[in-house]
This record gives C-alpha cells, sequence and structure tokens, in this order.
C-alpha cells in the first residue's frame, strides 16, 4: 500500500491533534467527553497508520475508533456527571473473576501473538510471504492471520476470552 | 510521518494514559487512560515495523489494535459488576 506524504505541518497538526484528544480524556469531567475524545484520538491514530502504509491497522482502528465515537454519542448521558467513589470507602478486593479476566487477556496477546509472529511448522512469517511473493503488506498479513494453524489459537483465544468473560458475569448476577 | 515524531507521540500517549491510570478515581477514564497506553503501543508497533521493514511487526500491532475494545468491555463489565454489589450491600 502506497504511504500517504503530507508536509510537516500536517504531520505537525496530526500529532498535535492526537496530543489534544489525549490530554481532553485525561482532564475530562464527563464519562461521555472521555469515551468521545477516546474514540477521536483512534481515529487519529488510524491517519497516523495510514501515513506508515499500514492499512489493514488503520482500518481495524478506524472502525474502532468510530464506533465508540458513535456509541458515546448515542449511548452517552451527557446531563450525568462521572461517577466518583465516595470518600473513605475501602477500594474492592480484586476477585478471582478480574484474575482470570487478566489470564485470558496475557494468554491472547502472549499466545496469539508467538504464533503469528513466529514460524509454527509448515506456515510463514508475514515478512517471508513478502519477500517470497513480492506480495503487499496487507496481502501478507491476511495470509498471516487467516493461516489455518493462526486462525484456530485466535477463536481458540476468543473462545477462552469470552468463557472468562461471560462466567465473570453469571457470577455477578447470582 | 517521521519516525522520531511517532516515538516523542508514542511516549506522550503512553504517559498521559499512565498519569489517568494512576491519578484518576473515575472508573471509566481509567479504561480510557488504558486504552490510551494501548494505543501509544500500537503507533510505535507500526512505525518501527515500517522502519525496519518487518510485517511482523504490524501483525502484533493488530493484536494489540483488537484488545481495544476487549479491554474496554471486560472493564466496562467487572464496573457494572462492582455497582452492582455495591447496590446489594456487599
Amino acid at each position: 500500500m502506497e504511504s500517504l506524504d503530507l508536509s510537516v505541518l500536517s504531520y505537525a497538526l496530526l500529532a498535535l491533534a492526537t496530543l489534544a484528544s489525549a490530554l481532553v480524556v485525561l482532564f475530562a469531567r464527563r464519562a461521555v467527553y472521555a469515551s468521545t475524545a477516546l474514540g477521536l484520538n483512534t481515529l487519529l491514530l488510524a491517519a497516523i497508520s495510514l501515513t506508515l502504509s499500514a492499512g489493514l491497522v488503520a482500518a481495524a482502528l478506524a472502525m474502532i475508533g468510530m464506533s465508540t465515537v458513535l456509541v458515546s454519542l448515542i449511548l452517552g448521558d451527557a446531563d450525568r456527571p462521572c461517577q466518583v467513589p465516595d470518600v473513605g470507602n475501602e477500594r474492592p478486593r480484586r476477585s478471582r473473576g478480574v484474575v482470570a479476566t487478566g489470564i485470558g487477556l496475557v494468554f491472547w496477546i502472549g499466545v496469539g501473538g508467538v504464533l503469528l509472529v513466529g514460524n509454527p511448522p509448515g506456515h510463514r512469517g508475514a515478512t517471508e510471504v513478502v519477500a517470497s511473493a513480492g506480495a503487499d503488506d496487507t496481502v501478507a498479513l491476511a495470509a498471516a492471520l487467516f493461516g489455518p494453524c493462526r486462525l484456530g489459537v485466535v477463536i481458540i483465544s476468543l473462545i477462552v476470552l469470552t468463557v472468562l468473560v461471560g462466567s465473570r458475569l453469571s457470577r455477578g448476577e447470582h | 510521518m517521521p519516525f522520531f515524531l511517532c516515538v516523542l507521540l508514542s511516549g506522550a500517549l503512553v504517559l498521559i494514559g499512565l498519569v489517568g491510570l494512576l491519578w484518576r478515581d473515575v472508573h471509566l477514564t481509567r479504561l480510557a487512560s488504558a486504552a490510551l497506553m494501548l494505543n501509544g503501543a500500537t503507533l510505535l508497533l507500526i512505525a518501527t515495523a515500517t522502519v525496519l521493514r518487518q510485517v511482523d511487526g504490524k501483525a502484533v500491532a493488530l493484536l494489540v489494535v483488537g484488545l481495544l475494545p476487549v479491554e474496554y468491555v471486560v472493564g466496562l463489565a467487572i464496573g457494572d459488576n462492582g455497582n452492582s454489589r455495591k447496590g446489594r450491600g456487599m
């Protein structure tokens, strides 16, 4: 994918806007403002990714950013300030569900990442696909992601995460 | 975008996220701060992968991007669960 070539001023403006949205997230008094600013930050990051010729990542970031902004604007209650915990309350103890969810996330990024970057038997990494076939970055990423082995790992990770989150939620209901 | 600007921006995002995570008491703002840190990590991965011409870095960036909504949903679920427990007096 061709990278976007912009002027230095455009890059500076893009970076300043990203920083400004991050600061809005930090200092926002209302939850809806923080969520909307985070969505805008993600959208700006998608634009930066485009200048770095990372089309697939930019598309994912743009979808997540857009959905965050839309959900914040549609579902956000602008009249209700952020919920601040009462002073003097003890912090809630970390339950087993939170720990299990954390382990699930580590599993997702650890095992998934290792298998994406590493070379399981019979499968090639994305960089090798580019080098051997002269393929585009996006094509190479898709080839690496949708190889049978890696896709299986991603699906298993998602199932583990879903089960962990589901058990966590059901434990909260009872 | 120049590499040094990406590194600076990524460091700033991670720093702002860390400050928000440690300083703010609001649950949703903490979630957003953690998401900012993930955004910073993604930017650094993409920039480094582009400079080093390693597509694998972009694959890992895609993985980190996938973590963003998961982190938000799990954090919201935990927050809702905590609020409902408070409501029940637990």
